[in-house]
């Protein structure tokens, strides 16, 4: 007899999967609505094709394996970095912009012992070769209205942007990375007024203020990781009562250069384990 | 923002401290709240509701959003390294982890492999990683300063505030690991959800 619950499985009874399926078809309808076409990356990449572009924390936390011949393979650990390895190959001679989204999971072993996904069903959409502010606030605008689609209208979204965290000396950055409020000197400002925003920010909050979903937009100037990949804006939106993050998203214009073509990128994505945890 | 705020707070000195702080600002606990049995309670404008937890599961109720606050001693987060924003330096509750010894020993005459025992083996492995030392490491729960004597260990690295139960067993300080006072701490969803009301308590405090 094996211990059948031993591994962090992910197993789903009928009551669950028929909620994922409900959830699933509604945000497939909210990404339709604004444009975006499902893609499939596989479940299974050679691992030299992927790690080069993944940063420290997924190469540490993807669970990889060995072919018959001794190739490693690894376990897809997020979807935005094979989504750049295909529109910089079978997808580079197609219309850009790219309007792309999947709703699949992703796996990794979080040395977190209370975030033991190891399977975390994700949804997400990218704009690839668009670097305008409108393609930042759009992904935005959907991510609202695919989490009000679930049920959530409470929510929050923080924005902020890698640049916060840029002039700052070593010591410094690294403490607000970690959360070391202390030692950065100071607790980040956050507020709803975003006049003294990057300007790229600044467009980004006129765009989704002209839709009227500005109030529930926070400039945050502690949110400056995420994805070592992003490399502008930054978003995080979570609901009270709720300790972990329900979207997150970003800018990350050289994510596609590190698969040999050029192109700016934007995307997000939903994480349904802990939308379900929520709802 | 009349939001309920959740702080856990070790039972003990952090937790006398901790009410004493907040007494100053002009929120008032129950005066009987430490003698009796209860494990939470309210303050009198019920904005505030304190959870007495152990020490070391501080970080936990924090992490984890049980508690939207927390206060801990350093040492618990270097110990941990849990996923919480530190907000403010609470300085009371003052102590160090040291790396302590019989008379004649000193920290590089320790050999390799020397036996090390101590309730944090995390930080203390890091600090004699930073050494270059490999040294194994005897995980205790208290009553530490016994291991030399007994020849479970060659030295330990505890917790000292006084310096006191070191002497009385003989011990000498050989190195101080790091100095450590109580933190505030708060969960990063609760910052941003009750930003305003956390943030002007921790400039208050």
């Amino acid at each position: 007899m094996t211990d059948a619950a031993s591994l962090e499985t992910s197993d789903i009874i009928p009551a669950d999967a028929e909620k994922i399926e409900k959830q699933v078809a509604l945000i497939q309808s909210v990404f339709k609505r604004f444009g975006f076409q499902a893609i499939k990356t596989s479940t299974i990449e050679f691992s030299e094709n992927l790690e080069h572009a993944l940063g420290d924390y997924l190469k540490q936390n993807c669970i990889e394996f060995f072919d018959p011949s001794g190739r490693r393979l690894m376990l897809r650990p997020d979807h935005t970095t094979p989504i750049a390895r295909l529109a910089a190959t079978r997808l580079k001679h197609h219309a850009h912009p790219l309007q792309l989204s999947y709703i699949d999971p992703v796996f990794r072993r979080d040395s977190k012992a209370w975030a033991n996904d190891t399977e975390l069903l994700q949804a997400g959409c990218e704009i690839i070769g668009d670097s305008k502010p409108e393609a930042d606030a759009s992904l935005i605008l959907c991510c609202i209205d695919a989490l009000e689609a679930l049920g959530f209208s409470d929510f929050g979204i923080d924005i902020g942007h890698v640049a916060f965290s840029s002039g700052l000396d070593d010591a410094k950055r690294e403490a607000l990375l970690k959360g070391d409020y202390v030692s950065f000197g100071k607790i980040p400002k956050r507020c709803q007024d975003f006049s003294s925003a990057p300007s790229d920010l600044k467009a980004v909050y006129e765009l989704i203020n002209s839709k009227g979903q500005a109030d529930k937009l926070y400039l945050n100037e502690g949110l400056v990781h995420g994805i070592y990949y992003y490399t502008g804006l930054i978003f995080q939106v979570y609901v009270k009562g709720c300790s972990e993050i329900l979207a997150s998203g970003g800018r990350y214009d050289k994510l596609c250069s590190s698969f040999g073509v050029d192109q700016p990128a934007v995307g997000f994505a939903l994480n349904l384990n802990a939308i379900r945890k929520a709802v | 923002m009349s939001d309920l705020i959740t702080i856990a707070v070790p039972k003990g000195y952090l937790l006398k401290e901790t009410v004493k702080s907040f007494e100053k600002v002009g929120v008032h606990f129950p005066d009987d709240f430490e003698q009796s049995r209860r494990l939470f309670t309210y303050d009198t404008s019920k904005r505030y509701k304190l959870l007495i937890v152990r020490p070391w599961d501080v970080p936990a109720y924090v992490e984890q959003g049980a508690a939207d606050m927390g206060v801990v001693g350093k040492d618990v987060l270097e110990e941990q390294e849990p996923d919480v924003f530190i907000l403010k330096d609470l300085e009371f509750g003052g102590c160090s982890l040291v790396i302590a010894g019989t008379e004649g020993q000193r920290i590089d005459s320790l050999g390799h492999h020397c036996k090390v025992a101590t309730k944090y083996p995390n930080c203390t492995e890091k600090y004699f990683r930073k050494l270059g030392k490999k040294v194994k490491i005897i995980k205790l729960y208290g009553a530490i300063e016994l291991s030399p004597l007994t020849g479970l260990s060659d030295v330990i690295s505890d917790l000292t505030a006084t310096g006191k139960t070191l002497k009385e067993h003989d011990l000498h300080i050989l190195d101080t690991v790091f100095y450590s006072t109580a933190q505030l701490i708060a969960n990063p969803v609760s910052l941003k959800v009750h930003y305003e009301s956390i943030t002007s308590i921790s400039a208050e405090l």
